[in-house]
């Protein structure tokens, strides 16, 4: 065994990564065909799921009642992703650009949040938010600066906002490490070349930290997509993504198989993204 | 004679404030040549890189001005400076092809596409990497990223070169050969080149003229010759190649003699128990003064008998040897216990050397090979 090991220097390899991929194939894969399986069958009457095989799931799901809140997940997902790339790509170059000293603690206050339950953080939000008796309208009114209540509740601005709030560290880190693994001399050379600032950035500085965007870009863009806290929080019911319908599928309407149809659907929306985003950029890079 | 092509005038960098502040460069003056091949060299820290980027626009001088071709350059970003950089480690763009890397500082400029083209051939062309554009810095060998370094600084036509210690990187082998192109090539285009390097074999090899560093300060300015033969300092003569030292009083003043265009003192100098040397010496040793006497290993013979009035004499036993291939080095121990090298060239194939361990010998050396440093120079080394 041991020495078929040492001969075989693929078997070692294999070896090593043998306990995680035996977690995956049990507790990612499987359930995702469950759930692709699902989304083919029937509901029973009294929920649970009767296994003939339909197509009807998804043709609800392209009915406009449901379609249009997948796109509009998908258009918030999106403007949360850019949000926080135009928020964190400073942020992560400040940081980056720090004495070691400073950017450990830099590093340790964007990650302290994280420290709280994300339910907490959100309701924590509520309170700043709400429409009469959030904080942040209540000091502007007693200061008299406003007359009504702005609208900073229960709508697509809050649910941008909880979600920009929540998931602007997953767009930070991965540019950090991106730009921190720049080579400081590329801009010396870059200058020296006659390029003024803005053209440092556009020709050397971003191209060679796109792998940090994008790797950014699609830590922030599926949890957004995916969302149901932070709309079912902060849209105050009234606005909603396409994760609260899901939820409310399996745990509400116990109607599994349609809840999965969404869900894949969900799923080869992120697939596409994901791929196309990395094929842009490729080609970007080179 | 026209405008020197770079010029410092009484150049101070400090790094920090107060107490915790360092001087990088100590109140430098220099003027290198237009088209003149300049070497900084000096060991590490010495403050030589620092000097290179103040040229280059990534400092600014704490107090002093930069010139360069006549003007001044004050706070002039990097980007407006009439110069390129050759970097350390070449600082290629890596998502960009040799050809991109090449015509990046033209594009900056905004010369157009044809030109760009012809330009940027031609230099490639100029360092043999012509059939390489449209590969990738990753897929070029060390040597070959030294070459793409140099023509994309020299396609600028920059009216000064700054080289960073490019050829650091290199194995010996291509180092060599590297010094002897870069050389032609400086020749060839007629720009001012400024070159840091710690190598002093380098130094010697390229330069027009070399300016030795240390603790910030510009000790001394010259051609090689002048650098090797001719140290003004201990430092100098430590730095650069081999040397012997003897410790010893000055008896008396012996007359002169003229080192190139230098007139210099020679002394007379007792070395404990009782050998006494003629050495050229600094104009203003006296009679009394402790010396420390500088010679170097090759300017040394083993005699048989000693004969003239032009050479110094001593005697001693061979303490060890090394045998180096082109030469042997013998280690000869004199009456007052003191070390000396002797490097002996290898001129016949023998399989023996000539002298071995524990043998009487006798040495000689000339007057004018030897150099006398007052003792209290010696906080420099």
């Amino acid at each position: 065994m041991i020495a078929a090991l040492q001969k075989h220097r693929s078997l070692q390899g294999g070896l090593l990564i043998l306990p995680a991929a035996l977690f995956l194939l049990v507790f990612f894969l499987a359930p995702f065909f469950i759930v692709l399986g699902y989304s083919f069958a029937e509901r029973g009457t009294y929920g649970g799921v009767v296994w003939n095989f339909t197509l009807e799931n998804y043709q609800r799901a392209f009915d406009p009642l449901y379609f249009s809140t997948v796109l509009r997940s998908g258009w918030i997902a999106a403007l949360t992703t850019l949000l926080c790339l135009v928020l964190g790509y400073p942020l992560a170059y400040f940081i980056a650009t720090r004495s070691e000293k400073w950017r450990g603690v830099l590093l340790l206050a964007l990650i302290i949040p994280f420290w709280t339950n994300f339910l907490i953080r959100t309701y924590a939000l509520l309170t700043l938010l709400r429409t009469n008796t959030g904080l942040i309208n209540v000091t502007l009114m007693n200061l008299g600066l406003i007359r009504q209540p702005l609208p900073l509740f229960g709508n697509d601005f809050a649910i941008l906002l909880g979600l920009v709030y929540g998931w602007l560290p997953n767009m930070v880190l991965p540019l950090y490490a991106a730009i921190s693994r720049l080579d400081h001399s590329l801009i010396e050379a870059a200058q020296d070349l006659y390029a003024p600032g803005s053209k440092v950035f556009l020709r050397v500085i971003w191209p060679l930290t796109l792998p940090g965007v994008v790797a950014g870009s699609i830590l922030v863009f599926i949890p957004a997509l995916g969302a149901f806290i932070t709309p079912a929080l902060l849209g105050g019911g009234k606005s909603l993504m396409i994760g609260n319908i899901i939820n409310n599928q399996f745990l509400a309407a116990h109607d599994w198989p349609f809840g999965s149809a969404l869900s894949t659907i969900m799923i080869g929306i992120m697939l596409v993204v994901t791929i196309v985003y990395f094929r842009m950029v490729q080609k970007e890079a080179t | 004679m026209s405008e020197p092509g770079v010029e410092l005038r009484n150049v101070v960098k400090r790094f920090g404030t107060g107490q915790g502040s360092v001087v990088a460069v100590n109140g430098m003056s220099l003027s290198i040549r237009d088209g003149e091949f300049f070497s900084l060299l000096g060991p590490s820290g010495c403050g030589k890189t620092t000097t290179l980027r103040m040229i280059g626009g990534f400092e600014t001088p704490t107090e002093g001005e930069i010139y360069i071709a006549g003007e001044p350059q004050g706070y002039k970003p990097a980007y407006r400076r009439p110069v390129n950089t050759v970097f350390q480690h070449y600082a290629l763009f890596p998502h960009m092809t040799v050809f991109n890397n090449v015509a990046f500082g033209l594009q900056m400029q905004g010369v157009d596409r044809d030109e760009i083209k012809r330009r940027v051939e031609e230099a490639l062309d100029m360092v043999q990497m012509g059939s390489m554009a449209d590969r990738k810095p990753h897929q070029l060998s060390g040597g070959q990223q030294q070459r793409v370094a140099l023509a994309r600084a020299l396609v600028n036509h920059p009216k000064v070169l700054l080289l960073d210690e490019p050829l650091g990187a290199l194995d010996y082998k291509l180092r060599k050969a590297m010094q002897f192109e870069l050389k032609r090539l400086q020749e060839r285009v007629g720009i001012t080149f400024v070159y840091v390097t710690h190598d002093q074999e380098e130094a010697l090899t390229m330069s027009d003229r070399i300016g030795v560093m240390h603790r910030g300060r510009l000790l001394q300015v010259g051609t090689a010759q002048e650098i090797y033969e001719a140290p003004m300092n201990r430092f100098v003569a430590n730095f650069i190649g081999e040397t012997n030292y003897l410790r010893g009083k000055v008896v008396e003043l012996a007359g002169k003699t003229t080192i190139g265009e230098i007139t210099m003192p020679v002394v007379k100098v007792l070395i404990e128990p009782d050998t006494c040397i003629l050495t050229v010496g600094t104009p203003d040793l006296r009679p009394g003064d402790a010396v420390t006497v500088a010679f170097r290993p090759e300017k040394i013979r083993i005699v048989d008998e000693c004969d003239g009035l032009e050479t110094n004499c001593a005697n001693g036993v061979v303490a060890d040897l090394v045998y180096k291939g082109a030469a042997t080095t013998y280690l000869i121990r004199l009456a007052g216990g003191e070390q000396i090298k002797v490097d002996q060239q290898n001129t016949r194939a023998m399989f023996d050397t000539l002298y071995h361990p524990g043998e009487q010998v006798t040495i000689t050396w000339p007057i004018a090979g030897c150099k006398a440093f007052a003792e209290e120079a010696e906080e420099d080394t």
